[in-house]
């Protein structure tokens, strides 16, 4: 998909748990200050072939409509759509059709729903299956073209032993696949602004134009925030924060704080940002199979708020 | 390219696998055939756990490892393919998809609550009794998909509160579920694991020429003597545990009960069309009762499905689109592959070093050796279906029971048995995935009644095995 306007446009993964859903009211939130175009996305695991014994799945779901009753997918999407209704996104009256489109995995199972918001802007709720569920969103964000995702994540991250034993979380493995931007939201409220964490990088300054195209569709305050690991690299970070600073200036958002500190980054930019709603930062300049090691995945992992890593 | 290398990793680790064992010396006491077939094996069951391709495809790879690894000429693997209880896999799963199409299920819940009344607990139970006795004879997938819709109605019926939904969702699916599992191994038609066994003890015993080896040859009425008490007993138990660890406050579902009478009462009495599905079904039921063992139960599952084609109560259409023919391939393939193991001698190595394993622990004879057999079974039934869990361990547990000398018989019961101890995950059995495909159950609320479930399962075969079989004659 070719973006063909301006605006916003965010991928919000439902279906994992209610931080989705609080991510869903932050959307409409941007949406009403920048016309955003929000898509909805629910997978479903392909769960045929020998785990159902060699019966499709899809036999005991036909059944479940003959029935009357609503597919687990939808259910989710439907509950999302009412909260967009209620938020005045959609309106209410808006017709309820959706349309099969054939991408991958269960041709059953893929369908769109369009709706029009009061902006201009458009909100599709998608239903797709898939064998690999990060693969599958990595694949809907590049089709929608989204300047952001938004995935639900744990507000009590695993530490210690539980770490060791507990697979990855579905969040923690769509930020690390995922070549788009992706907030990782937990108690997503925008109302304590934003810490954007910087680095005397070009990573880190090439991703100050999207964060303030971000920072100007909220339109929060924001805090800028340079950890030094050691003395030697205080100047740079001093200087990190500076330039930042002097590019939202140019821009006209004038941050509310300046913070330079010295330490561990994960662990500092983590406890600062405890006071804040979102934490930004740059993904990592590592190659992909260390990204997991990264200071921006670690912060993702350990943070109790949300996190959005910027690509 | 960095997608495709996360999906597929599984993959590549298990060609790195193989290649190591390739390159590396032949143990001790294994032929170099037998460690071929090893190979073969450890990729295949690897690939079957974690799914990085499709399952079809790793069938084509066992039918090709066979070829050319093992030197076998490609007709006697194609023949190998072919067995009665593949046939039975394929009628089998064209039956469920047809008995599904029939809509007996809304006649079926109407009889359940007119029965069980109003108590939600009786109408668990109610549910749990019907599950299984269907599930005992028509496979569990088919009952599961039939019984999840009333299941499902009756919590929409019954409250809007989430909490309090998923409080009954927990007793209300699971009493599909897990009633489906342990039903699964009460007749030979039950489910693909039974076809597989009776084909793996004829198969490696029975000699039409040895009158000794008769008893090799199990017939359909036979085993529902050893296997059909182990599921009535299991059953009540069942429900006791799932009582007490899930709760709801909603004790009473009449209006529930009234709303799903008055939508199912909308479809009628039943037509001639539900009356003829019931006939054909009652003379497919009869067919492996009483001609199984001289026809073979594939061939009376096939002929059920063609009755049900002719009579036009099902189309083509649908039975081909609701089966997935790459699991039929794959268990044909995992049978044969068997059957390799068998001939080669590497399921006799194997044994011996399981043999090993379990001697200095005092479980390589009698009831320690049937608890070692339920105890591999059900860690392997937990990560793959049960009819592959049986395909795979079959061969081998077998061999411990010759290596042994303990009653291959008791020892292919019990691995059958215990291969329906899939509790622990949503993938272990079909009717779990099915009831999870609703959106009501987490995986963690598997293994929170899963370990009960297990302990008490294993309890009852245990005795079972020490208490009962001998009086039958096992």
């Amino acid at each position: 998909m070719i973006k063909e306007d301006n605006n916003l446009r965010i991928l919000i993964c439902i279906g994992g748990g209610p931080e989705a859903l609080n991510g869903l009211r932050f959307a409409a939130q941007q949406s009403r200050k920048a016309c955003a175009s929000i898509a909805l996305l629910y997978v479903r695991p392909l769960d045929s072939g020998l785990k159902s014994g060699g019966m499709e799945v899809r036999v005991a779901r036909e059944n479940l409509l003959d029935w009357g009753l609503e597919l687990p997918g939808r259910a989710h999407l439907n509950k999302a759509r009412n909260i967009l209704v209620e938020l005045g996104e959609i309106s209410e009256e808006a017709g309820n059709d959706w349309y099969h489109v054939e991408l991958s995995g269960d041709p059953a199972g893929e369908y769109i729903r369009d709706y029009a918001n009061p902006c201009g802007g458009t909100i599709s709720m998608r239903l797709r299956t898939a064998s690999d569920v990060t693969s599958a969103i990595a694949d809907e964000a590049e089709r929608f073209n989204a300047d952001f995702i938004i995935v639900g994540g744990s507000p009590d991250p695993v530490e210690g032993f539980r770490k060791l034993v507990s697979p990855k979380s579905l969040a923690l493995k769509i930020a690390s696949h995922c070549d788009r931007s992706i907030i990782i939201a937990r108690r997503l409220e925008p109302d304590q602004g934003h810490l954007v964490c910087v680095q005397d990088n070009e990573l880190s300054r090439s991703m100050l134009p999207k964060v303030l195209r971000f920072g100007q569709a909220c339109d929060f305050p924001i805090t800028l925030l340079s950890v030094a690991e050691d003395q030697g690299s205080l100047e740079s970070a001093t200087r990190a924060v500076n330039h930042a600073a002097r590019f939202f200036r140019d821009n006209d958002i004038e941050p509310q704080g300046l913070l330079v500190e010295k330490g561990d980054p994960a662990k500092i930019i983590t406890e600062i940002g405890r006071e804040y709603s979102l934490i930004i930062l740059a993904e990592s300049e590592k190659p992909w199979f260390a990204k997991t090691f990264s200071v921006a995945q670690h912060v993702a992992a350990r943070a109790r708020n949300s996190v959005l890593i910027v690509k | 390219m960095i997608h495709y290398l996360l999906e597929k990793h599984w993959f590549f680790i298990t060609l790195i696998i193989q290649a190591a064992m390739m390159l590396g010396p032949v143990p001790e006491g294994v032929s170099p055939e037998g460690w071929r077939v090893l190979i073969i094996t450890v990729g295949a069951t690897i690939l079957f756990i974690t799914e990085p391709i499709p399952l079809p495809a790793v069938a084509l790879m066992i039918v090709l490892g066979q070829i050319f690894l093992l030197g076998i000429d490609s007709s006697l693997v194609a023949r190998s393919l072919m067995k009665d209880s593949v046939l039975f896999i394929m009628g089998s799963l064209m039956l469920a998809v047809a008995l599904v199409k029939q809509k007996l299920d809304k006649r079926l819940a109407l009889i359940i609550v007119k029965i069980t009344g109003s108590n939600t607990y009786s109408i668990a139970f109610g549910i749990s009794i019907f599950s299984g006795i269907l599930a005992s004879f028509v496979g569990e997938h088919t009952v599961a998909a039939m019984m999840l819709p009333v299941a499902l109605s009756l919590l929409k019926f019954a409250t809007d509160d989430p909490a309090k939904r998923r409080a009954l969702a927990l007793i209300f699916l699971f009493s599909i579920s897990y009633a489906c599992a342990m039903a699964g191994i009460g007749t030979p038609s039950g489910g693909a694991r039974n076809a597989i066994m009776i084909d793996y003890l004829h198969d490696f015993f029975y000699a039409a020429d040895d009158p000794a080896t008769y008893d090799y040859k199990v017939s359909y009425l036979r085993w529902m003597i050893y296997a059909y008490p182990v599921f009535l007993i299991q059953l009540p138990l069942m429900h006791v545990i799932l009582r007490r660890t899930f709760r709801t406050d909603i004790r009473d579902l009449a209006p529930a009960v009234k709303k799903l009478r008055e939508q199912v009462g909308k479809e009628g009495a039943l037509t001639g069309r539900h009356y003829v599905a019931i006939m054909l079904f009652s003379i497919t039921l009869i067919g492996w009762i009483g001609f199984s063992s001289r026809y073979g139960m594939g061939t009376i599952a096939i002929l059920g499905a063609t009755l049900f084609l002719i009579t036009g109560l099902v189309r083509w259409q649908d039975i081909n689109s609701g089966v997935n023919w790459g699991v039929v391939l794959l268990y044909a393939a995992a049978i044969s592959l068997g059957v390799q193991m068998r001939d080669t001698g590497a399921a006799a190595w194997v044994a011996g070093m399981f043999m090993e394993l379990l001697a200095p622990v005092g479980l390589n004879h009698g009831l320690g050796l049937m608890a070692a057999i339920m105890l591999l079974t059900t860690l392997i039934t937990n990560t793959m279906s049960n009819g592959a869990a049986v395909a795979v361990l079959g061969p081998i547990v077998l061999s411990i029971a010759v290596a042994s000398e303990t009653n291959p018989l008791a020892v292919g019961f019990v691995t059958a048995i215990s291969s329906s101890f899939a509790y622990f995950t949503v993938i272990g059995t079909p009717a779990s995935t099915i009831v999870h495909s609703s959106g009501h159950l987490k995986s963690s609320d598997f293994l929170r009644i899963g370990w009960r479930m297990a302990v008490m399962s294993f309890a009852v075969l245990l005795l079972a095995s020490k208490l009962y079989w001998p009086h039958v004659g096992l």
